[in-house]
């Protein structure tokens, strides 16, 4: 019982991996490139590479990024499900 | 399933951490003892004795530090236990916003009863809220809380009721009416677990008492046994022309009438009587010796 | 479950009797109209103001409802004993914190959806075509929300509502940086910032009001698996909720 704590700790590391997008984009898109989109939309200037307006115009991003939503997803309740079922048996 | 007794404690043990502190606090210390059904139970002490946290271990909402409760042979808490209890709290309190029909008919709904609103309606009238069915409990009395906390506790006509000091902020007339009830739900095969602080109560309804001191149980019985077991003798006699009296164990009566006769004092008659439960309880938690 | 649905019907009748949902719903709908109220250059810039401004106030409301509504619910439930008939006899805790959860979850979800609305109405009345994506981009508003929610029932069942304040606003700030701002706030230590990050949930998956304001298409994937994401992480805080309160006495 000591251990949930932890355990519930390192599954939840391990589900928000690799969570940064910038972290993930090919390289000829970060840097200057990120000012221009694929569809040839114009970012303001400044603008961090790493913001949801710029990951909008990414189409690299969208196949990672449903994939990282779904893993992330499932290993939530499956962690909602550990600890409710052993925090019942604390309960008892 | 084999059914268990409506309550089984086993050296039931909590204790409290002091605020700020390391200390801790005993507040039952390896308490045990048994409902048995149709029976219903006294449970006595004073303020801070015990009786409201191993009524709480008993019902789940406090974790026992160590030792067991068990409800109808199943953990406190669990679904199977919670279905055939009803539970009156000392100082009840429900949200204000709404009225005692609501809350009956909510009531209802969470422990999936199939009552209608005129079985709630004749409910309310058995414990005295008629004509305040509808309306918003912020305008309730203390008393009339208690009330609709009984009528709560009958809805589902358990098979265990669990009082907790129930007729707190009720006058004398609707204590009556709450004995009456708990005598009723008793005939009706009810198993009833009472602490309350009001001893002739006690004496009126319970079949067996335990009392409890500084959370340890000091005496346990039945009525009979717990007061025609402590028989004394009043003595009367004059003290300066004036009438007084004294009452002794019956161990003692010989002793007191040679030490009154030695100092002058006439005794003027020996009477056989009986403690009274508020004598039993004084002389178990020491507060008379 | 039917206990659970009766108790949280119960719970947002209760809400509703109250001021604070009401009062926080007012506040929003007035903020909605002070920020179409500002001056700006062209009709196509303050169609973006407004939609980008009034998203990220409905998103604030989403905040102040969560916390209005659930901070103070078990702290008086206890401190006025309520609480104890209830889990003694009708409802086993689980049921409780469901029954209270989803009955507030409702009540937030109608405010916010009614903020919405305010805010379409504040775009017609301005000549501002409103966008299709409003409604989905509310809905994310609506499942960060409920995430929200969770936490601040988390908070409540070990502190009291004044620290429960700060801790959940605390949360919902740190879990709208990226990665790489949250290590900008301590970058001597980078690797433990960066740990330390990776425990708090991305919120930024439930903003879409940029690339709504600049007109670009989201994909319906993007606001399906958002919303699963952020339901995934309401039950999740909800789970460590019961945990905590299963462990409490109710004293």
């Amino acid at each position: 019982m000591r251990a949930l704590p932890l355990l519930v700790l390192v599954l939840l590391c391990g589900c928000s991996l690799n969570s940064d997008p910038v972290d993930n984009a090919p390289h000829e898109v970060l840097g200057e490139e990120c000012d221009l989109d694929h569809e040839h939309r114009q970012h303001e200037a400044g603008h961090a590479c790493s913001e949801t307006r710029w990951f909008f115009t990414q189409p690299w991003a969208a196949r990672w990024y449903w994939d990282k939503l779904l893993r992330d997803g499932f290993v939530l309740l499956a962690l909602a499900a550990a600890v409710t079922l052993l925090s019942r048996r604390r309960g008892s | 399933m084999t059914e268990g007794p409506p309550i089984v404690v086993e050296h039931l043990v909590r204790t409290f951490q002091v605020k700020a502190g390391l200390a801790r606090v005993e507040a039952v210390k390896d308490v045990s003892f048994n409902l048995e059904p149709g029976e219903i139970l006294g449970f006595l002490g004073h303020n801070g004795a015990g009786k409201t946290t191993t009524m709480k271990c008993v019902l789940g909402l406090l974790h026992p530090t160590s030792g067991r409760a068990r409800v109808w042979g199943l953990p406190p808490g669990s679904a199977g236990a919670r279905a055939r209890l009803g539970y009156v709290p000392e100082n009840p309190d429900y949200d204000q916003s709404f009225s005692s029909l609501e809350l009956l008919r909510a009531f209802a709904g969470m422990r999936g009863l199939g009552g209608t609103e005129a079985d709630w309606r004749k409910l309310l009238e058995r414990v005295g809220l008629r004509g305040w069915e509808t309306m918003r409990l912020k305008n309730y009395s203390k008393g009339m809380r208690q009330r609709l906390s009984l009528a709560l506790a009958l809805q589902s006509k358990p098979g265990l009721l669990v009082l907790d000091e129930p007729t707190g902020g009720l006058d004398p007339i609707a204590r009556k009416e709450f004995r009456d009830i708990i005598l009723e739900e008793n005939a009706r095969g009810a198993s009833i677990f009472l602490s309350s602080h009001l001893l002739s109560e006690v004496e009126s309804v319970c079949n067996r008492v335990i009392i409890l001191n500084r959370g340890t149980v000091v005496r346990t019985g039945t009525l009979e046994e717990l007061l025609g077991g402590e028989e004394t003798h009043r003595v009367s006699y004059l003290e300066d022309r004036t009438a007084r009296e004294v009452t002794v164990p019956s161990d003692a009566l010989q002793n007191t009438i040679d030490m009154l006769r030695a100092k002058g004092f006439p005794v003027t008659g020996v009477e056989r009587s009986w403690k009274s439960l508020e004598e039993v309880f004084l002389s178990a938690t020491g507060a008379r010796s | 479950m039917k206990g659970v649905l009766v108790f949280s019907v119960m719970t947002l009748r209760m809400l509703f009797r109250k001021r604070t949902p009401w009062g926080i719903l007012i506040g929003v709908l007035l903020a909605l109209f002070a920020i179409a109220q500002v001056p700006s250059f062209s009709v196509g810039n303050q169609g973006r103001f407004i939609l980008d401004f009034g998203l990220f106030g409905i998103e604030l409301g989403a905040l102040v409802l969560a916390l209005g509504l659930a901070a103070n619910l078990f702290p008086q439930d206890r401190e006025q004993r309520t609480v104890m008939p209830l889990v003694a006899v009708p409802l086993s805790r689980w049921q409780y914190l469901l029954g209270r959860f989803l009955g507030a979850a409702m009540v937030q979800a109608s405010a916010l959806l009614v903020s919405c609305a305010g805010l379409v109405v504040i775009l017609l009345i301005r000549g501002i075509r409103v966008p299709g994506d409003i409604l989905p981009a509310t809905v994310l508003i609506v499942s960060e929300g409920w995430f929200l929610l969770a936490t601040v029932f988390f908070f409540s069942f070990f502190t009291s509502p004044p620290l429960n304040w700060p801790l959940t606003t605390i949360l919902f700030v740190l879990s709208q940086m990226s990665v790489r701002d949250f290590v900008g706030l301590a970058p001597s230590s980078p690797d433990l910032m960066r740990g330390l990050r990776l425990l708090l949930p991305h919120a930024d998956v439930f903003h879409i009001k940029d690339p709504l304001a600049h007109g670009f298409d989201v994909a319906p994937q993007f606001f399906a698996l958002a919303v699963f994401y952020g339901l995934c992480y309401t039950a999740f805080m909800l789970s460590l909720a019961l945990a905590v309160f299963r462990g409490r006495d109710l004293k």
